[in-house]
């Protein structure tokens, strides 16, 4: 029995009705279902149930073209929706897109700088094999890690243990020597390295053999840069180049320029075989003693880093057991970022930077987020007007989405416009070299396409899925409680958003506050005045005639010679005895030498005792001397009266006659230790000196006169060499630069974020006085005051930055605390920091909200009140 | 004005020969009819959406029937644009086929 209607399947007209444009399918469905009776009578309902299923497969093509055109349509309406919104509302519009554009322009740059930090050393074909071998040294109850290692240690390694393949020896030492070819006199920076550096680096050479460029101990290997500079690119093979006056070496290759992102830089390369001419000394390069040499190896393929570590741990103390050192492997790679491991490395400050990125762009999208929320609240009309006229929900949320996701795309091509015009600006800043190039940065296209998205996303997300739930009826008539359902979530964006900046703004002071004092703390020496000039070529035989006529020249109160100035590193020992020393210590000492009048040049003091005197002080011999120690040293030995004390180092003792104060001789980044001053040496072979620089305290009148002196004195002795000299002071200011620069960067951040949380607090301050213009016409009809209304209306504003100050506050003071830790020597945060931060926000925000809650106070209420 | 293509023609020759019962069932069948080719529905009311866009064709809703599950029928009813068009075509297909004698069985 057929029924009266039989019903085509539901589904099927379930897809059709999808298919068509709502409001069109009648007509089509409706003729469908005829037929479909008409079959269903005529051949049975099988038949007709299957026709019509064809039918709809049929009509698949046509409909969706209809949907197409349909969508275009709507989309260019909401298009144009969007772009007249966005005139009308321009200064909105430009807060909005220019505060999303700052911050996505923030992230882009240090993206860039990040980026860079880590393409370092990844152009090596063996790099995931390279390690460098450190050591750690106990001594008594610390351990001090250092990159140093004996020189004999390379080629043992390689021999013994066969996960090591290959090695390599760079010597640490005095690099920046002078080369001379003809009339070019110029310095450069040179390291002595095993051959088989070739192998193992991926540093090729452009002209002769990797394999016997290095072979003969007076063979140089220069890059392409400094070739240049010599001879000019012509055929450099086989030329000769005279070193420091004294040493003739035939150019045996041409490296190609070594990358900026290289870890290991030189201008040129000599056969680590030379030093043993150099130092007179053939078989030093076999020792396990001297830890001043830097040691690559190059692990088999599959061995294991931990394994080989395991294997190696007791082979320095097997031919050196007077120390307790244990070698280890730093992947070469992670050598740039992260240091020997120990805690610090650039890599603090890669994320340090990746951290502001992301909290700049955090605040600039909660800014967008704040506004677009905020001005949705004024479109209630038109979701209610396109609801009346027959919008379905998902229409509105797509429109709304569609719209801010617009805006966020609008910010993004005007942030990487920003980025092509700020980039020289950064590079100077930064010192890199960056280019911003889309092709390149695939990676980070994507990702900027997809924050932007997301940022568009969460932006929209409120007027698209809240606002579009409403009641049309409701909307109509009545507006104004819409804005305020969404105020908690503004107040916590805007809470969080200030607390960023608060924490950026303490950082920066704290930053800055530490550099001053590394640049202000008392060193225990006088570091004004101070010039000094080095000791090389001819000089270093007539040191003692320079120094006693640099003493008669007018502009110079003192003269004293040294091994090194306070901001080199020197060589050190440990192994030292004393009466009464407990076996548990052995402290590393650093060791310094000058000669009698170091005390006065760098007017320290001596606090015990006295200093090497020309009546008082004999010769160095090899078993015995005096030393001068610093009061760090005595309280080691922990003896009341350290003078006259003898301390001994193997065959050699020596006799205490006075203690130093504590002077800074290293950079402040590292804890000044305890320090033995030797006069004129350490080495115990006679006649020997350590002098390497000639220290001068120059009065301060007619510096340039007493400069010219200094040189021509130079020239005298030394005709061979440019004249080079320093000012201690300038050292000093040039040390920190690194601080300096995260200081810049900082500081420009921290602006960047309050200018931004600003622009934010504003546009939402003119939102909000806006939405009260009644209110605040009422309040001045029934009488309130000018100052009273502006004080009403900043009033929450000021609320939220003080809520936002006592969220950062401990968080910023944890964190400052912390960077401040990586200093032995720092400064303390302050209270004033805090308060003078509190202040400057509060103060900041009033300033960008009481334009319009001026504005808004001192209006007519006749203005305000006329429209009803 | 432009040309009617000839699908334009044949539809609105078949709105034009059903009169006052052009609907969706009746104007398929009569294409059916006339031309010897099936339309589905879809191409059939895109046809129909243009010549209305063109506004060649007025549409109206009538009755509610039961046998359309409920649904009005939507009719359609040419304009006098329509028939101008149509008229104008006639004109065109006259003067393009004149002096063209008929084809011999062979030439095809």
């Amino acid at each position: 029995m057929i029924p009266e209607h039989p019903q085509p399947s539901s589904l099927a007209l379930r897809i059709l009705s999808r298919m068509a444009i709502h409001g069109e399918e009648y007509s089509p469905l409706g003729d469908l279902e005829e037929e479909y009776n008409e079959m269903a009578k005529v051949m049975g309902v099988d038949r007709a149930r299957f026709w019509f299923w064809i039918q709809i497969l049929k009509a698949i093509p046509a409909f969706t073209k209809l949907k197409i055109y349909w969508s275009i349509q709507m989309f260019k309406n909401y298009m144009k929706i969007a772009l007249r919104n966005i005139k009308r509302h321009k200064g909105y519009s430009i807060i909005n897109i220019f505060g999303l554009a700052v911050g996505i322009t923030c992230c882009i740059l240090i993206f860039l700088w990040v980026q860079d930090e880590f393409s370092y050393d990844k152009f090596h074909e063996n790099g995931n094999n390279l390690y460098l071998v450190g050591t750690h040294q106990r001594l008594g109850s610390r351990t001090a890690t250092s990159s140093g290692t004996p020189p004999a240690l390379g080629p043992a390694f390689k021999e013994e243990y066969p996960e090591i393949v290959n090695s390599v020896r760079f010597c640490n030492g005095p690099h920046a020597l002078i080369f001379a070819y003809g009339e070019k006199r110029l310095r450069e920076y040179v390291e002595a390295v095993d051959g088989s550096l070739f192998e193992m680096f991926s540093f090729p050479l452009l002209r002769g053999n990797p394999k016997t460029a290095l072979s003969k101990p007076h063979s140089l290997v220069m890059t392409e840069r400094m070739a240049q500079k010599y001879f000019n690119m012509e055929d450099c093979l086989g030329k000769i180049i005279r070193v420091e006056n004294k040493y003739d070496f035939e150019v045996t290759g041409v490296l190609k320029n070594l990358p900026h992102n290289s870890f290991l830089q030189f201008d040129c390369l000599v056969p680590i075989q030379f030093l043993k001419e150099h130092w007179n000394a053939p078989d030093h390069l076999n020792t396990w003693y001297n830890f001043s040499f830097t040691t690559f190896v190059q692990l088999s393929e599959n061995a294991s880093p931990q394994e080989v570590e395991e294997k190696t741990a007791g082979r320095i103390n097997k031919a050196y057991p007077d120390d307790d050192v244990t070698p280890f492997l730093r992947p070469y790679t992670k050598l740039y970022l992260y240091g020997l491991g120990t805690g610090g490395g650039r890599i603090t400050r890669v994320r340090m930077l990746s951290l502001i990125a992301v909290f700049v762009l955090l605040i600039a999208c909660i800014n967008f987020m704040n506004l677009t929320t905020a001005r949705a609240a004024n479109r209630a009309r038109e979701i209610g007007m396109r609801k009346v006229t027959g919008a379905l929900r998902w229409d509105i949320i797509k429109q709304f989405y569609g719209e801010s996701i617009l805006m966020a795309f609008l910010s993004l091509a005007f942030a990487v416009l920003l980025v092509i015009l700020l980039l020289p600006a950064f590079n100077n800043l930064t010192g890199k070299e960056l280019s911003f190039n889309p092709s390149h940065n695939l990676s980070m296209i994507l990702g900027l396409l997809g924050a932007t998205l997301l940022t568009g996303l969460i932006a929209g997300s409120y007027p698209a899925l809240f606002m579009s739930s409403f009641q049309p009826v409701k909307i109509m008539r009545d507006t104004s409680g819409i804005g305020s359902k969404s105020s908690l979530f503004r107040k916590i964006l805007v809470v969080l958003q200030f607390s960023i900046s608060v924490a950026l703004i303490i950082q920066t002071f704290v930053i800055f506050k530490q550099l001053n004092y590394m640049r202000s703390r008392d060193l225990g020496f006088n570091r004004d005045h101070l010039v000094y000039i080095p000791v090389n070529g001819s000089l270093q035989q007539h040191y003692e005639a320079a120094k006693q006529e640099l003493q008669l020249v007018p502009g110079i109160a003192q003269v004293s010679l040294t091994s090194r100035t306070p901001l080199i590193f020197g060589s050190s020992g440990n192994g030292w005895e004393w009466e009464g020393k407990s076996p548990e210590i052995d402290p590393m000492i650093r060791y310094f030498c000058c000669d009698f009048d170091f005390v006065q040049t760098f007017e320290m003091e001596m606090v015990q005792g006295r200093f090497f005197s020309k009546e008082r002080t004999p010769a160095a011999s090899p078993q015995s001397g005096q030393l001068v120690i610093n009061e760090e040293f005595a309280r080691i030995i922990g003896s009341e009266n350290p003078v006259g004390m003898r301390l001994s180092h193997g065959p050699y003792h020596g006799t205490v006659i006075g203690v130093i104060n504590d002077f800074n001789y290293w950079p402040l980044y590292y804890r000044s230790g305890p320090l033995i001053i030797f006069y004129k040496t350490y080495n115990p072979s006679p006649g020997h000196h350590f002098y390497r620089y000639i220290f001068a305290r120059i009065r301060p009148e007619n510096v340039s006169q007493t400069i010219a002196s200094i040189e021509k004195i130079y020239k005298k002795f030394n005709s061979e060499f440019p004249f080079t000299f320093r000012f201690l002071d300038d050292d000093y200011s040039r040390l920190y630069s690194s601080e300096e620069q995260a200081g810049e960067i900082f500081r420009y951040f921290a602006i960047l974020a309050v200018l931004i949380s600003c622009l934010g607090l504003f546009g939402l301050a003119s939102f909000l006085t806006e939405q009260r213009t009644k209110e605040i016409g009422i309040r001045k009809v029934l009488g309130s005051s000018v100052q009273g209304i502006i004080f009403l209306l900043s009033k929450q504003f000021m609320k939220w930055v003080a809520v936002a100050n006592i969220i950062a506050l401990p968080i910023a003071w944890y964190l400052s605390y912390r960077w401040l830790q990586n200093y032995p020597y720092r400064t303390i945060t302050g209270v004033w920091v805090f308060i003078l931060t509190a202040a400057l926000t509060l103060v900041i925000a009033l300033l960008t909200v009481s334009y319009k809650s001026i504005k808004a106070a001192r209006s007519n209420p006749v203005d305000s009140l006329r429209y009803e | 004005m432009k040309h009617l293509t000839l699908s334009e023609i044949i539809f609105l020759l078949a709105i034009w020969r059903l009169e006052d019962n052009a609907y969706g069932v009746t104007i398929k069948r009569q294409v059916t009819k006339d031309t010897g080719k099936t339309h589905t529905y879809g191409t059939l009311y895109s046809a129909l959406d243009q010549l209305f866009k063109k506004g060649y064709v007025i549409k109206s809703a009538g009755p509610p029937t039961p046998e359309r599950g409920g649904r009005s029928k939507i009719f359609y009813r040419l304009t006098t644009e329509g028939i101008k068009a149509l008229k104008a075509a006639r004109e065109l297909q006259r003067e393009i086929w004149k002096g063209i004698p008929e084809f011999s069985q062979d030439e095809v």
